[in-house]
């Protein structure tokens, strides 16, 4: 999680909390404060940034994933996958939470763009790599679809959490 | 900023968001989107979510809102024109060619607008431009390429895993006023390194200018970003750039 400057030429009090004019308030604090932190940085978003850029977002879905350790096949792809359907980058976030949370540490998630080389067919997939396989990985990898289906029913682009059984590098 | 041939800007965007006096409804969208079908064929919609929160300044209650956009975009899907309440925006991607055609464009979508709803009055004008920027080292010294940089003093290491800074530059009285943040980003080749510059510039003063004077505001505008871009980057990363002499 990033730091907040706080730009506007007042104070603000929300919740108990003051934010000085100028003032950073690191990660540390931010981390505890952070429910009011999102809300502030919204608020403060929309009255200091122009928020119709679409390649901010994007950058900022990669390196998501990045300090998560996801792997990524190849970033140029994955990126003009998103350009293209932007909803996915919410959607695979999700899906890659719940992976990390579901099959632990030691597992490997991989990021890429699958693309069918006849058909050109293409999707972002989410590749699970664990060191063992067994009935239970299929079992947990359709829950987590099922729970992402029903939250992003509208997402334009294709998207799947897959496994691919490699074994993690 | 397209004086380079290794250009670095990712996307340029150009938003007005006009005064709730603004005479808006949900047709517009539809109205905007017959007069640009023949440039911009292909239609998105896409919803934002804003939350409100009462300040001293802006009491209130708060509340989400959520804002659909509905996005025209260009045969090749580089240039996209976004409606949405009391707003318009103008983003055109990588490669992005010059100042006089992003400018034209910006008249373009500005000029139908304006002949198809009465424009009370402007709430805010943005123009950002986003570099993503790629050095071919693992290991960058910032201060080779950036003038805006971190500074780390003489205490502490220089190796980093990732920075972030940010500045807020006022322009004529406080009424305009440009964001400018340097951050790391994810590099597309692993033995590279690869940065963000996100120049942000607006009219933070509600109503600061007219309506009519809006074009003229995002000409000034783009002279301010372009130098403050020139004043970010030093002369290493020019030559990286390949600055057309």
């Amino acid at each position: 999680m990033m730091g907040l400057y706080v730009p506007r030429s007042d104070i603000y009090r929300l919740q108990g909390t003051i934010f000085q004019v100028g003032t950073y308030i690191d990660e540390h604090v931010v981390d505890r404060i952070s429910s009011i932190y999102t809300e502030v940085k919204k608020t403060f978003e929309e009255q200091t940034s122009t928020l119709s850029a679409i390649s901010y977002s994007i950058e900022d879905t990669l390196d998501y994933f990045s300090k998560r350790g996801v792997k990524n096949g190849s970033v140029s792809r994955v990126r003009s996958y998103f350009y293209l359907y932007p909803d996915t980058m919410r959607l695979s976030k999700y899906a890659a939470d719940l992976a990390i949370q579901r099959f632990g540490p030691d597992s490997e998630l991989s990021l890429e763009v699958y693309q069918d080389q006849e058909t050109q067919y293409e999707r972002l997939t989410l590749y699970v790599r664990q060191h063992k396989y067994d009935n239970k990985t299929m079992k947990v990898i359709k829950q987590i679809r099922k729970e992402y289906r029903e939250s992003f029913a509208e997402t334009r682009g294709r998207f799947l959490l897959t496994t691919d059984f490699r074994i993690p590098e | 900023m397209a004086k380079y041939n290794n250009s670095p800007i990712i996307e340029a965007v150009c938003e007005f968001k006009f005064g709730k006096d603004t005479n808006w409804d949900m047709t517009v969208p539809g109205i905007i989107y017959n007069e640009i079908q023949k440039e911009f064929p292909h239609k998105e919609q896409h919803a934002n979510q804003n939350i409100n929160l009462p300040t001293e300044d802006t009491p209130g209650e708060a509340h989400i809102n959520i804002i659909n956009m509905a996005r025209f975009l260009s045969k090749d899907k580089k240039t996209i024109i976004q409606v949405g309440q009391n707003t318009l925006s103008i983003n055109r991607l990588q490669p992005y060619v010059n100042w006089s055609e992003f400018s034209s464009l910006i008249q373009y979508a500005f000029n139908i607008l304006s002949r198809k709803v009465v424009l009370n009055s402007i709430q805010r004008v943005g123009l950002r431009y986003i570099n993503r920027i790629e050095i071919p080292q693992k290991s960058v010294i910032l201060d080779d390429y950036f003038k805006f940089r971190p500074f780390f003093g003489d205490e502490l290491q220089r190796n980093y895993s990732g920075f972030m800074v940010g500045c807020m530059f006022p322009f004529f009285g406080g009424r305009d006023s440009c964001k400018v943040e340097l951050t790391n980003v994810v590099p597309e080749n692993k033995d590279a390194s690869a940065f963000m510059l996100d120049i942000d510039y607006s009219l933070i003063k509600p109503q600061g200018i007219r309506v009519e004077q809006s074009l003229e505001w995002v000409d000034k505008a783009h002279e301010e970003v372009e130098k403050i871009f020139e004043g970010c980057i030093s002369n290493q990363l020019k030559d990286l750039f390949e600055e057309v002499k």
